[in-house]
């Protein structure tokens, strides 16, 4: 029996009830959680109900399933028909003949009922999965503003989405992907929005995926995104339904795939790295601080120690005359040059990162603590690194910290400066924030030009970039969104 | 072009990481960073270079120390190659903040320090330059607080500019753009300070270099009338105490020439205000003592030069063009014998009757 449920497969039911739960024996010989339930029910014709152990609610079958069949009068006319519409008491049964829809059924924590001389099966609503809850989600908490937050079940999920986007206009197109999971994908949009191209390009890109299985939106972003192995984000992330419904209002398209509170949101633009959830949930004043924060972070996180290290060793007449003093006193006596010293220095602040977000709570802080005050003083007094690399470094690894979206591509490119720094000096420093710049001006997200948002110099261009105005001032959309429909607000009266 | 891509960056990566040398790269302990640099003429006749490079310090606590370097050579290339030859460490320049030049040099081997200035050792065009009886005997003084004397002299000779509101502009940009190789050079003079006394150097006035003469030096209060006649007095910067125990600021400097029988009569008209509460007597005692002062200066620098030291060439062309067309091809004779009239006004902004 082919372990991956096939589209392209066409068996369907027999009419001999022991026939069908032979075939059904056969395909789950060994799985130790399937189950058989033979009720002779009071419709007069014999039943057998399938489910998986642990994926269904027990009292749902008992009450749902098995008791109204017990207790049904004799049925009249098709007994398929009749069980369906007179007997269960189920919010959901579909009558399925494929083979492949009653196992997509039974895998996904429905029931399904196998009746003599039917062919047919009848798969009910019973799922009772266990569910995580509905959390604020870890790695974006905010100091105002709702704190729910996805959890694994996609149509609990799509219940929170819902909730937030009271209108028919929410589509909600559904997916499988992966030949052995069958994961369910889900594409979510405002019809009245989103742009028909983009959706189309969207639900293309999925459809061309074939690979064993999708456990995370991770194995999808990896698929689809433009540039698949550029170190910038081409397609967004979160876990939080209000940011997906504001992404949707704006039109973008979102991706919610069964088992990972992640969802994705396309096309992502290189402004959204610096956005926070709660940028609109603050006093713009405060937001905008944090935005233009956000940006001078990613310049210092990616070019300080590129340019300190240019300064000290091929451009010393550009630092103060003191500070070149302290430096060349800081560094007596320690063994590696100021590009190794660097490097190192780079390497530990990564591996301490690691090390607190890996590590259980209560041992990540003190570990944290340990690695950065412990060792950064005992390195220091033991002359194998200088107290300014090393305050430089510790600089550049906070600023990382603001900018968490580019906490990949800013290791990279802090890496890719230095090492142009110390072979070309403040010249190779330019030449790295060129390549940067340039690299940024060519990405695309599906289609969108990664740097959309900048391009516009106006007040209703920038007016959610750099800093963030105020609401009564963004009055239209995106101008990415080539939906005519970009007026978010109606025009106030005057 | 995906190709070539990996292949540059394949090839470009070894050449970052090789750390070559032909970049100039060095580390900052690696160097010495040179504070002040002095040049004298030394008795057989060669350029001899001093050279005052900061030490760094093992803790906090100790007083930064500073090391003089010499070398002697017949030009002052070969006496840096002299000192640089017995060195562990290259020397850097780009700090460097003072250029101390000795008696001994003439205002013709100014030029030549100039050039050397100039090419290779990229020695800051803002380092200020002063005059010493000997260079190497002002830096080997050291300092007291700062890394080196380099440091403490700019200070000092901020501080007395202030006190005395001269305007004296020393640094090598000012004096390569201000200066012609026949035009007088005028430096801050500055002389060692004994052991005892707690400061590096003593400011001992100004220093006026000339073309194939012997230079000639002023006391601060020669400086002062010095700076009036020359119209580079600009008054108190709000250090207390002035010279003549008023702050005086010059409002308005004058000068006017007319051609006579008896040659070129110039005068200065001097109109200044006095900050500090004084009497119309003290202004009288202080107006007289300003334009005796001035008078004398101006008479004495004409006896021992007998030319232009005052830039009043300059100021003519500027405000008297066409009498300057017709003095300019007889000046420097006409500047020898020529009289000088000085009329000092000063106006009170503050009364001295209560």
């Amino acid at each position: 029996m082919s372990a991956i449920i096939n589209d392209q497969d066409s068996r369907t039911l027999g009419r001999s009830l022991d026939e069908n739960l032979a075939l059904f024996r056969e395909i789950f010989s060994l799985d130790a959680t399937f189950r058989l339930r033979d009720v002779q029910s009071g419709a007069g014709v014999r039943c057998c109900l399938l489910y998986l152990d642990g994926m269904v609610n027990s009292e749902l079958v008992n009450q749902s399933i098995v008791r109204p069949l017990i207790l049904a009068s004799p049925a009249e006319g098709d007994v398929a028909d009749f069980l369906e519409h007179r007997v269960l008491y189920a919010n959901d049964v579909n009558r399925k003949e494929k083979l492949t829809d009653l196992l997509r059924g039974l895998l996904y924590g429905d029931s399904v009922l196998l009746m003599e001389g039917a062919a047919c099966g009848l798969v009910i609503n019973s799922k009772g999965w266990r569910t995580r809850g509905i959390s604020e989600p870890d790695n974006e908490t905010v100091l105002q503003g709702p704190r729910e937050g996805f959890d694994e079940a996609a149509m609990l999920n799509l219940a929170q989405l819902r909730r937030k986007l009271l209108t028919p206009d929410l589509c909600i197109e559904m997916l499988r992907i992966g030949r052995r999971t069958d994961t369910l994908v889900f594409v979510c949009y405002l019809d009245s929005l989103a742009s028909p191209h983009l959706v189309k390009k969207v639900k293309e890109r999925l459809s061309e995926i074939d690979i064993d299985g999708i456990l995370d939106t991770n194995y999808l972003n990896e698929l689809i995104r433009d540039r698949k192995y550029s170190v910038f984000k081409t397609c967004g992330t979160t876990e939080r339904p209000d940011v997906v419904a504001s992404k949707l209002l704006e039109g973008r398209v979102a991706i919610m795939v069964d088992g990972t509170p992640v969802v994705l949101t396309v096309p992502y633009l290189f402004s959204e790295n610096f956005q926070s959830d709660e940028d609109y949930y603050l006093n713009f004043w405060v937001s905008s601080v944090g935005r233009f924060l956000r940006y001078l972070c990613f310049f210092i996180t990616v070019s300080v120690p590129a340019i300190y290290l240019a300064l000290l060793t091929y451009h010393k007449r550009l630092i103060p005359t003191f500070l070149l003093l302290s430096a060349a006193q800081s560094r007596g006596g320690v063994p590696f040059s100021s590009f190794v010293e660097c490097l190192m220095l780079i390497l530990i602040l990564e591996i301490l990162k690691e090390t607190g977000a890996r590590m259980p709570q209560n041992l990540g802080h003190t570990l944290s603590i340990v690695g950065g005050l412990v060792v950064g003083q005992a390195a220091v007094e033991a002359r194998l690194v200088s107290a300014p690399m090393l305050i430089v470094v510790a600089v550049s690894g906070i600023a990382g910290l603001m900018v968490p979206r580019l906490r990949a591509a800013v290791f990279y490119l802090r890496l890719g400066m230095v090492l142009l720094a110390v072979g070309l000096g403040l010249p190779g420093c330019f030449l790295g924030l060129t390549l940067i710049l340039a690299r940024i001006v060519e990405l695309s997200s599906f289609g969108v030009s990664y740097t959309r948002s900048l391009e516009d110099p106006t007040v209703q261009g920038l007016k959610d970039t750099v800093v963030r105005l105020p609401w009564g001032m963004m009055k239209k959309r995106p101008a990415f969104n080539r939906n005519l429909r970009r007026q978010r607000r109606k025009q106030e009266r005057k | 072009m995906k190709r070539l891509s990996p292949i540059c960056l394949f090839l470009l990566l070894p050449l970052l990481l090789s750390s070559c040398r032909l970049t100039g790269r060095s580390e900052p302990e690696q160097v010495y960073m040179v504070s002040s640099v002095g040049f004298d003429r030394a008795g057989s006749g060669e350029f001899l270079l001093s050279v005052e490079v900061p030490l760094t310090r093992e803790s906090e606590s100790e007083k930064m120390e500073t090391k003089l370097f010499t070398g002697a050579g017949n030009t002052v290339e070969e006496a840096l190659r002299r000192v640089t030859e017995g060195l562990a460490k290259e020397l850097i320049f780009s700090h460097c903040a003072l250029m101390v030049l000795g008696d001994g040099l003439s205002r013709e081997q100014l030029e030549a320090v100039f050039d050397f200035v100039g090419t290779g050792t990229s020695l800051p065009l803002a380092a200020q330059v002063v005059a010493a009886p000997s260079a190497e005997a002002l830096l080997r003084g050291g300092s007291l607080s700062t890394p080196a004397a380099g440091y403490d002299i700019p200070g000092i000779l901020k501080r007395v500019s202030g006190i005395l509101g001269l305007d004296i502009r020393c640094k090598i940009y000012e004096l390569r753009a201000n200066a012609t190789p026949d035009q007088p050079v005028v430096l801050p003079y500055f002389q060692a300070a004994g052991e005892d006394a707690p400061q590096a150097a003593l400011f001992s006035g100004l220093q006026i270099l000339r073309a194939q003469m012997p230079p000639v030096s002023l006391s601060p209060e020669e400086s002062v009338y010095y700076a009036m006649l020359a119209g580079r007095y600009i008054g108190d910067n709000g250090s207390p105490g002035g010279l003549f125990g008023a702050e005086l600021q010059r409002v308005r400097s004058d000068l006017r020439a007319e051609r006579t029988d008896a040659g070129l009569q110039l005068s200065l008209s001097l109109r200044m205000d006095a900050i500090a509460r004084i009497t119309p007597d003290e202004i009288a005692v202080l107006q007289a003592r300003m334009e005796t002062g001035a008078q004398e200066l101006f008479v004495r620098l004409q006896e021992e030069t007998g030319a232009d030291v005052f830039f009043f060439a300059a100021r003519l062309a500027e405000h008297q063009e066409e009498l300057w067309s017709q003095l300019e091809p007889e000046y420097d004779t006409l500047v020898a014998t020529a009289g000088l009239t000085v009329t000092c006004r000063i106006q009170a902004k503050e009364s001295g009757n209560i």
